[in-house]
């Protein structure tokens, strides 16, 4: 996968081209803010797998509980989230290269092209990454009621639950439940124990105890490594039994990242001149 | 343990694998990833807000549609029926749509979504880029507890 600041830049360089795209068309479209660094707050406070074995760490725990980590300076800041619903519906036929209205791919625009799939799609040209089906096209209009796409997302679901089953994480999850009576704690099952504070809108003093023993229950039982090797087995079986496709995968990687280095490095240079 | 210090600690035991942690082999288009599949500009247009889940696959059955705050706990909320042509709309409708989903839609522009096995924005994930519609991983069918914005790619601190 995509590092999590990877995975931030290429988030950052897709609103940009975006908003350029739109921009050409005379829409507005948000400001994409400074390029994401190694120390920008969102990195530093939450990534897409850092809870994938609920909570690990100590510090963040004593602070925040099992509420997710939220940087100082996102504070109050106000969201600007788009929704293609609340676009105009000429913005949308740009946006998708869709007419809403004749329900068949849209060319034009006051005189203009529109581009393939509509400025949505410009980020994955720039990125060389793999389009989506067009909306008018035949893929498009067939939703594949039995397909799920994303082989590695597959692969990752698949070890997650493998991994739950099997029974060294289920003697696992055992031990950690006896350390946490013990430590005054009635838990039995660590990822469901959050569940029962989030309704508060920030952690109170029994949420932040229950998380800090939870995270200290876990290194003393050894949860978190017992079943990161588990799973790995099973992972380490699925890319055996796929490595021909994974090997695409990853050389589509490569080449994306390729890009998106070019492209952050074009972007670094045009807010210098 | 922080997964941080276990990337460390994959590397001694020689562990060829973490998909998990994603400290290992990549991805590459977002199209590996995630459960993108469908444009949400596809006939029928259900998803007016940033986060969909929908009883059946294909963006068919009933709907439950959120804003962009998230939802920590899908317990709270029921699928209810839109009257949307063609999508079989009344299937499921009044069930709870915790782990009772099968498909969704991210309706925003500018975010990604995501939805998780376990409440809070815990465990495994499935994910959706903006206008993107897909059918959850069998993990993730009929066992998904909550959806989240994810601000991390946001750097402008736009989805919260």
């Amino acid at each position: 996968m995509l590092t999590p600041l990877q995975a931030a830049q290429r988030q950052w360089v897709s609103q940009v081209i975006l908003g350029r795209c739109l921009a050409r068309f005379g829409f507005d479209y948000p400001d994409a803010g400074p390029q994401p660094t190694a120390t920008s707050t969102a990195l530093t406070t939450y990534s897409l797998l850092s809870r994938r074995y609920g909570v690990s760490d100590p510090d963040s725990v004593r602070r925040w509980g099992y509420h997710e980590p939220r940087g100082d300076s996102t504070g109050g800041k106000q969201t600007k989230t788009l929704l293609l619903a609340g676009l105009s519906p000429a913005e949308q036929k740009v946006m998708t290269g869709f007419d809403p209205a004749t329900k068949r791919p849209a060319v034009s625009y006051e005189g203009r092209k529109i581009p393939p799939n509509g400025c949505r799609a410009e980020p994955d040209r720039a990125l060389g990454a793999e389009p989506s089906p067009a909306p008018g096209t035949a893929a498009g209009k067939t939703r594949a009621a039995n397909v799920v796409d994303g082989l590695v997302t597959r692969l990752k679901a698949d070890s997650y639950q493998q991994s739950l089953d099997d029974p060294r994480v289920v003697a696992a999850f055992k031990k950690w439940s006896s350390c946490m009576k013990r430590s005054g704690y009635h838990e039995t099952d660590p990822m469901l124990a959050p569940g029962k504070f989030l309704s508060s809108p920030s952690p109170r003093p029994a949420e932040i105890g229950t998380a800090t023993a939870d995270v200290s229950c876990k290194a003393r039982t050894n949860l978190i490594g017992i079943w990161f090797a588990v799973e790995s087995e099973y992972q380490d079986a699925a890319i055996r039994r796929h490595s021909g496709k994974l090997a695409e995968i990853k050389a589509d990687l490569r080449r994306e990242t390729a890009n998106l280095t070019s492209l952050l490095s074009h972007e670094k240079n045009n807010t210098r001149d | 343990m922080g997964l941080k210090n276990l990337c460390a600690r994959v590397a001694v035991i020689g562990s060829s694998a973490v998909l998990a942690s994603g400290m290992a082999i990549g991805e590459a288009s977002a199209t590996s990833t995630n459960i993108d599949y469908w444009s949400t500009s596809t006939a029928p247009v259900r998803c007016a807000r940033a986060m969909c889940l929908y009883y059946s696959p294909g963006a068919e059955g009933a709907i439950w549609q959120n804003g962009l705050s998230g939802a920590y706990d899908l317990g709270y909320w029921s699928f209810y029926d839109d009257h949307a042509p063609n999508s079989n709309s009344s299937a499921g409708a009044g069930q709870a749509v915790r782990n009772n989903a099968a498909s969704a839609e991210n309706g925003s522009v500018n975010c990604t979504m995501s939805i998780y096995v376990y409440p809070g924005g815990y465990g495994d994930v499935n994910v959706l880029d903006p206008g993107r519609g897909g059918n959850l991983t069998s993990g993730m069918r009929n066992n998904e507890a909550s959806v989240n914005p994810e601000d991390w790619a946001s750097n402008a601190g736009w989805c919260q």
